[in-house]
């Protein structure tokens, strides 16, 4: 089979579902011409001219726009770009979109696909670099979905666009990931909520998700095949907890580790820790961005983000305890 | 115009009237709690503009929704059942008047955040162009929400996008205490909007109810001709306090509140009625008394239904989980 990139795969899930599914609507900025942030949609507005819109920069017109159109039966994918622009539309998503199945008592479904773009360690300064998928956690209805390979990309873009939904879905992408390639497997099947399971071992349990995962396997290089169980939680958002709490159980010891600045590390902890019988963990720890503002330097903005020099140290740390 | 229509209108908008003068001494004896924003002295704008639509057309509302739900024929049973959050209410109980959802009957939602479902029904009015159904979308305002962002983006798109809807501006001329001087730098909504997004604006007197309804009618034949967002401000007056639990009232003179309530759009439209003979007194009067005895009947009903049950709401959190175990 044909190797292909992230960014392919999304957009080919995409495209698949465009012919089938006459309900989806494309909006947001530059996407007619430009095909959105990385060419994502390109070549859609001329194939389905009445259903790729570019909007004006009005991102909290376009998110409570899209809880209209989703009100009324359509699909709508929204063009977030940079993750960090989502903040000027706020209310539209965790006041309005988010709630409305509730508060309608299920009168109205508002499935909305949110196609938002993380891009730490980039150097594109504080405004442009923010991983805040930590602040939809807590939100009820709202999932939250994070590829790290072109595989996955694929298959959660076609999952997150089924008629399964009833609320809004946030595709997360990472840039610094767009161009990975490695061979193009349309059928692949990740089982709906699971984490994923890279290594099998028995005395440190790591959870990781999104571009961090790559850090996390080459970190693991270093250590023995059978010392650690690394899972990947590509479905952040519901997640299956069961076999993180079952590894832990096992192994002792459990490390969370995250590009942002370290909520959603907490949150899975929690998750986790409030799982396990009594008596069972001896050491829990979460590596994350510190409590700052991303620097514009680019050398340094990469040193705070968990390195795989770090995550090393870190392992190495927790195995001798 | 046929009697019967008139008459018509003015029940509607004394059953609005009864309805809110209920519901606002259930706030004072505390059977119900929270808050309740009435629109006594509004009635006009909701009944002459609904009557206008077609029966089809989707209507969203604000904070201060009664009489736009009444209008749009609404059970006052079902949403005093959502005010007492009963399970049988609009939306089972779980939403209250502020948000309150009722999809069959073209209501689609009542919003709590200023503003908000103007960004909601423009997205609905999109969905109305794609699917090419001669439906228009209405929404009703304060013009205090005209100083939110949303509305400017908002229209501004509606306006690109040549979007079937109605924004309905009802200036009541407070946004809580604060006088629309201080809200809006525009002396000229309208015009201001007019010009700004280049789409057809109306100004109409909101407490008369011919006036409103007249209006209305053309903008609809125009928008069914050609799809295009329109602008209304409706001039009228709220002779209540903002909110039920409204502690200090004093922003406004009783002048200037009792100047406007000279103007009352049931009282005006009864004394024409009456006095061009399409109804007598007496007739005035059996309908006031029909309209209160419907209201006191629509809220027994609903104050003896059972709360919605916590295993069923729990259910619904299902749908949502953070974890699946
Ligand atoms: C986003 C938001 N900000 C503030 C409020 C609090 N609030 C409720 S009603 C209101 C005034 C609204 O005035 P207007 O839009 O003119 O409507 P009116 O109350 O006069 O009908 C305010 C500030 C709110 N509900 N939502």
């Amino acid at each position: 089979m044909a190797k292909i990139t992230y960014i392919d795969a999304i957009k080919q899930a995409i495209s698949k579902n465009l012919k089938t599914n006459d309900k989806i609507v494309i909006l947001g900025q530059d996407v007619q011409i430009w095909g959105g942030y990385g060419g994502l949609f390109k070549g859609f507005y001329k194939e389905y001219a009445n259903r790729v819109y570019d909007t004006p920069i009005s991102e909290f017109a376009t998110v409570n726009i899209a809880a209209g159109l989703a009100m009324a039966g359509y699909l709508p994918i929204v063009e977030v770009s940079f993750f960090d622009f989502i903040l000027y539309a706020i209310d539209g998503v965790i006041n309005q979109a988010a709630k409305i199945p509730f508060l309608s008592a299920g009168q109205f479904s508002t499935h909305i696909v949110f196609r938002a773009v993380l891009h730490s360690g980039r150097g594109y300064g504080a405004t442009h670099s923010q991983s805040l998928e930590y602040m939809f956690l807590e939100v009820p209805y709202i999932k939250l979905f994070y590829p790290s390979s072109p595989n996955q990309a694929y298959f959660l873009t076609d999952f997150a666009l089924k008629n399964i939904h009833t609320a809004p879905v946030f595709l997360l992408e990472h840039k610094l990931l767009h161009q990975e390639q490695e061979e193009f497997n349309p059928n692949i099947e990740l089982k709906p909520y699971h984490p994923v399971q890279y290594t099998q071992g028995s005395q440190l349990t790591i959870v990781s998700y999104g571009r961090i995962t790559k850090r996390v396997l080459q970190a693991l290089t270093y250590f023995d095949k059978d010392t650690i169980t690394f899972f990947e939680t590509p479905f952040l958002k519901p997640l299956n907890i069961k076999p993180i709490i079952e590894s832990v159980k096992h192994t002792k010891r459990l490390l969370v580790i995250e590009e942002g600045h370290g909520t959603t590390a907490a949150w899975l902890l929690k998750h986790i820790v409030e799982n396990l019988p009594k008596g069972v963990l001896e050491q829990a720890k979460t590596l994350h961005f510190p409590s700052l503002p991303h620097p514009y330097n680019k050398e340094i903005e990469n040193r705070l983000i968990p390195t795989v020099e770090r995550i090393q140290q870190t392992i190495e740390s927790l195995l001798k305890q | 115009m046929q009697n019967a229509v008139y008459k018509d209108w003015l029940y509607k908008m004394l059953l609005i009237r009864a309805f809110e003068y209920f519901t606002k001494g259930l706030y004072t004896q505390k059977i119900v709690t929270g808050t309740m924003h009435l629109a006594i002295g509004q009635e006009a704008v909701a009944v002459g503009s609904i009557a206008a639509l077609k029966q089809h057309d989707i209507v969203t509302a604000s904070h201060r929704p009664n009489h736009i739900m009444l209008a749009k024929g609404l059970e006052p049973y079902k949403i005093f059942a959502e005010i007492l959050g009963k399970a049988t209410g609009y939306s089972a109980g779980l939403s209250g008047n502020m948000h309150l959802f009722a999809k069959d009957k073209g209501f689609w939602g009542s919003n709590g955040i200023v503003a908000a479902n103007i960004g909601i029904s423009t997205g609905i009015a999109l969905a109305q162009k794609l699917s090419k159904k001669d439906k228009v979308v209405v929404t009703y305002f304060g013009e205090g929400a005209m100083a939110e962002g949303l509305f400017h983006e908002s229209v501004n798109i509606a306006s690109l996008w040549k979007l079937p809807i109605i924004y309905v501006c009802e200036n009541n001329l407070y946004a809580q205490s604060t006088h629309i001087s201080k809200e809006l730098a525009t002396k000229d909504i309208a015009e201001g909007v007019a010009k700004m997004y280049n789409i057809q604006t109306y100004k109409v007197d909101g407490m008369n109810i011919e006036e409103v309804y007249n209006t209305f009618v053309k903008i609809r034949q125009q928008i069914s001709k050609k799809p295009q967002p329109v602008f209304v401000e409706a001039q009228t007056y709220r002779f209540n306090k903002h909110s039920v639990n409204e502690k200090i009232s004093d922003y406004r003179t009783h002048n200037e509140i009792s100047t406007w309530q000279e103007r009352d759009p049931i009282k005006t439209f009864a004394q024409k009625l009456i006095k061009e003979f399409v109804i007598t007194k007496e007739e005035l009067a059996q309908l006031i008394q029909k309209a209160k005895n419907r209201i006191e009947e629509a809220f027994k009903k609903a104050y003896n239904d059972s709360d919605p049950k916590l295993e069923e709401v729990l259910k619904l959190w299902q749908k949502s989980p953070i974890l699946m175990q």
